[in-house]
């Protein structure tokens, strides 16, 4: 059989670790759900943005590998950041046209910068607490964000959102 | 603006009477706060109270973005670009937490 990306492998992980404890959730169980929910959507958007970059077949496989651990956490938030408000800086507008931002991806762009959030609560915050059904409706959002992802994939937007996400700090203000 | 004049600001705009709800899971509160992310970058702190004996069929995707994006597009029309990080739950569930809003 196949084995499942990373990040399908961790949206199951985060969904079983949410609805362990019928009766009362264990706080330490929700935590590592939404933690592991924010890494399942960080390793997709990796995923897509490297594949895009180098390709996946034969030697680019291994290229891509590298690649990917040069992604960072506050990079892609600052992306996020700025997908999510629908337009882009006039900084890039200038170079790239006008890129209307769909739907879709402003949804991920919100999605992405709540879930980092609640991440860091989770594994810093000792004072946070979280409820279950906000844990299982943020890992269905993740899953359906996946989803709704091939209907974007192909749109320009889309696809510079996905090369922004290594490359923005050195593009944002030139 | 001041993040505390933002979240009253935030808070007029966000009246569930007023914004644009699905029907389900009925909203029966929305609670503002300022707010500092782990970046260091002020914004908001929204708990959406939800009625209580919402169904987890309610408390579904569609719904649930659709809350998100009318809380979302109301700040930005009135020029608040502050993020608005939300999270639901009906009042006995947050109060059983011990969850503060």
């Amino acid at each position: 059989m196949a084995r499942q990306p990373l990040f399908r492998q961790y949206i199951q992980q985060a969904r079983r670790l949410a609805r362990l404890d019928p009766r009362r959730p264990q706080q330490g169980n929700l935590r590592r759900a939404v933690s592991t929910a924010y890494y399942a959507l960080f390793h997709f958007l990796i995923d897509q943005s490297s594949r895009l970059f180098v390709g996946s077949t034969g030697e680019r496989e291994s290229f891509r590998r590298v690649l990917v651990r040069a992604y960072g956490h506050s990079e892609m938030l600052s992306v996020a950041r700025t997908f999510r408000g629908g337009t882009l800086p006039a900084t890039i507008t200038r170079l790239v046209g006008t890129l209307p931002v769909p739907p879709v991806l402003r949804n991920l762009a919100e999605l992405f910068l709540n879930l980092q959030e609640q991440r860091h609560l989770a594994d810093y915050d000792l004072a946070a607490a979280f409820l279950r059904q906000d844990v299982l409706a943020l890992i269905d959002d993740v899953e359906r964000a996946v989803a709704d992802w091939a209907t974007i994939r192909t749109e320009p937007a889309a696809r510079f959102f996905l090369i922004c996400l290594l490359v923005w700090e050195k593009i944002r203000n030139k | 603006m001041k993040p505390a004049e933002v979240a009253e600001a935030a808070k007029k705009l966000l009246d569930p009477k007023k914004l644009p709800l699905p029907e389900k899971p009925k909203v029966v509160d929305i609670r503002v706060r300022p707010y500092v992310d782990h970046t260091g970058e002020d914004a908001l702190e929204v708990w959406i109270i939800l009625a209580e004996g919402t169904t987890s069929a309610d408390w579904n995707v569609d719904n649930i973005r659709a809350i998100r994006r009318a809380i979302s597009d109301a700040l930005l029309s009135a020029g608040i670009e502050e993020f608005p990080y939300t999270r639901f739950g009906t009042r006995s569930e947050i109060e059983e937490a011990g969850i503060e809003v």
